[in-house]
């Protein structure tokens, strides 16, 4: 219903505002659907959001492995810790498109740059919430858990790791929707791999030939791509967190 | 009785306001001018007719009231972004943006044309020879729409068979960084412009393709207005081409004063010898005639990088003072 409305008044904007009548600063929703439609099935928006989620996933996933293993020096050492607590107070406040140029510096123009850019936009969220999940583990689980003569190793994996759960999905959370922000802002100032662009570089192509309703269609796209991801969460915490009780749905 | 008088003081009144209307719109169309004018052009040399006008400050003399702005922008496609926005009323760029512009639905025209030139493709690294050597490479244009790219799917289509063989390395980097990046060796080749060109060959880069072989001597820069704006403001809009062509004047009968000029817009470096050098090389020659305007349409139309309103002749695309001066 509110749906309706909305799509409603932007069909309106588009036919009565003197800027929404103009074809090349603004597109109906009618136009947008058309270009929504010829760009999946040419393949060209699909193409564009394979490659997206792919860096996204390597680079997500890069950073999400770098940061468990962070979190897991920082349990079990007291230097880990402080230097993890201080890394994280540097580099999380830091908007993760800030590293590109220096990324780009580094690593040339090219797929590793973003990456980079990415494993660094991610890192520090799941670190941030590991930790934190860790800390708030039950106390008297872990003091069984030592009692029991529980290794190290297994005490993180056993104990500590289930018991931050919650925490984890949070953490995760965070960093795909900062990781997925960082990489759209990465591909639009990037710009420019023409034949392995993802969505951000599909909305700068489109904006080089004007071509104004496949930019909607894009961000159309990314709009989508931003419910499923949120509603996979959701499913995930349904079935994990919430089905063992850790955490009221 | 008194109805009548009321009636005749009525269509009195009437004719006294259709005549000064008709007055008032009569001046206004000869005396008007905008309260405000952006300009923008882009970093490079070809600039230069606009960049003697800001120094000069002929408009800013000729027009004491007008508020005038000089912009410089990284590419033609944010100059055209502005343009549709209305936030600039004179834009500077290369053919390729702007006849995308014009296929896409602007209405927009050349006011005048400031050059032509021999557009070089750059590469340092000593293993790449031919064309062929650049796939899969890195090759820098200022975008993709850019008449640099143009040209290198014009070569491409010519030596390698398809005009988009060269197109996944394609970047789009303004000429100042292009130049860096090639010197650097972050990318393998740059198509740029004068001086960009010039100042790589003496950095030791090397001239892979030259653009006047694959599209003959061709229109590279031209200065752009909206019909709209042109018949809004028809006789400051031809006014405009007249200084324009003013300083083309300048730059063939008095090279030292113009290297002068550039050399203090750049900061002092190159130097105006440097520049006075550059002016003379063949590669850049200052006109306000067009040449090749439809000869690049008809490639960018043919290998789709034009997609809509093709112009049917070069008339198509220049504002009436451009005519008279025997285009293509």
């Amino acid at each position: 219903m509110l749906l309706a409305i909305f799509v409603g008044a932007w069909a309106a904007y588009a036919a009565w505002s003197e800027f929404g009548q103009n074809d090349l600063l603004f597109a109906s929703p009618l136009e947008t659907a058309q270009a929504f439609w010829d760009g999946w099935r040419d393949g060209s928006l699909a193409d564009a959001t394979w490659q997206s989620l792919r860096i996204l996933l390597l680079g997500v996933g890069i950073g999400a492995s770098i940061a468990v293993l962070f979190t897991v020096v920082a349990t079990l050492t007291k230097v880990g810790e402080d230097a993890l607590s201080l890394l994280t107070a540097i580099m999380n406040p830091l908007p993760g498109v800030a590293m590109l140029p220096l990324a780009m510096l580094w690593f040339g123009l090219s797929t590793k740059a973003v990456l980079f850019t990415l494993a660094n936009a991610t890192i520090w969220p799941i670190a941030i919430n590991l930790t934190s999940g860790f800390k708030t583990a039950n106390p008297t689980i872990l003091a069984v858990g030592r009692n029991i003569g529980l290794s190290s190793v297994r005490l993180v994996s056993d104990v500590l790791a289930p018991a931050a759960l919650p925490n984890a999905i949070t953490g995760l959370k965070t960093a795909w929707a900062f990781g997925w922000r960082t990489l759209i802002a990465a591909e639009l100032v990037f710009g420019v791999v023409g034949g392995e662009g993802g969505l951000g570089n599909y909305i700068n192509n489109a904006k080089l030939y004007l071509f104004t309703p496949q930019m909607f269609a894009a961000l159309v796209t990314i709009a989508l791509l931003g419910v499923v991801f949120e509603y996979g969460f959701t499913l995930l915490e349904r079935r994990t967190i919430v089905k063992w009780g850790m955490q009221r749905s | 009785m008194q109805k009548l008088r009321l009636a005749a003081v009525v269509i009195a009144a009437a004719l006294v306001a259709t005549v000064v209307a008709a007055a008032t719109a009569r001046g206004g169309a000869t005396a008007l001018v905008p309260d405000k004018l952006v300009i923008a052009y882009q970093p490079g040399m070809g600039y230069a007719p606009l960049i003697i006008m800001k120094s000069q400050r002929t408009l800013e003399r000729r027009y004491p009231g007008m508020q005038i702005e000089w912009r410089v922008l990284p590419s033609g496609t944010a100059i055209t972004n502005g343009v549709i926005a209305g936030q600039i009323q004179v834009g500077a760029m290369g053919t390729g943006p702007f006849l995308v512009g014009y296929a896409r639905g602007i209405d927009w025209k050349m006011i005048a044309p400031l050059n032509e030139a021999d557009l070089w493709l750059m590469v340092k690294d000593p293993n790449i020879r031919t064309l062929a050597d650049l796939r899969g490479k890195r090759i820098a244009t200022p975008t993709n729409t850019s008449i640099q790219a143009v040209v290198l799917r014009k070569m491409a289509e010519v030596r390698l068979g398809s005009s988009k063989a060269l197109d996944a390395g394609l970047l789009a980097m303004d000429h100042p960084d292009g130049m860096q990046a090639l010197l650097a060796g972050q990318i393998d080749a740059h198509f740029t412009s004068p001086p960009f060109q010039f100042q790589e060959k003496n950095r030791g880069a090397r001239v892979l393709g030259r653009s006047y072989g694959y599209f003959g001597a061709h229109t590279f820069l031209g200065a752009v207005l909206t019909s709209r704006f042109y018949s809004e403001y028809t006789s400051f809009s031809n006014q405009l081409y007249r200084d324009i062509a003013a300083a083309i004047r300048l730059i063939r009968t008095n090279p030292q004063k113009v290297a002068t000029i550039l050399q203090q817009d750049a900061g002092g470096n190159p130097t105006w010898r440097q520049f006075k050098q550059w002016i003379g090389n063949a590669a850049i020659t200052y006109t306000t005639r067009p040449r090749g305007l439809m000869r690049t349409a008809t490639f960018m139309n043919r290998t789709d990088q034009l997609p809509g309103r093709m112009p049917s002749s070069w008339t198509d695309l220049v504002f009436p003072p451009v005519v008279p001066t025997k285009g293509s």
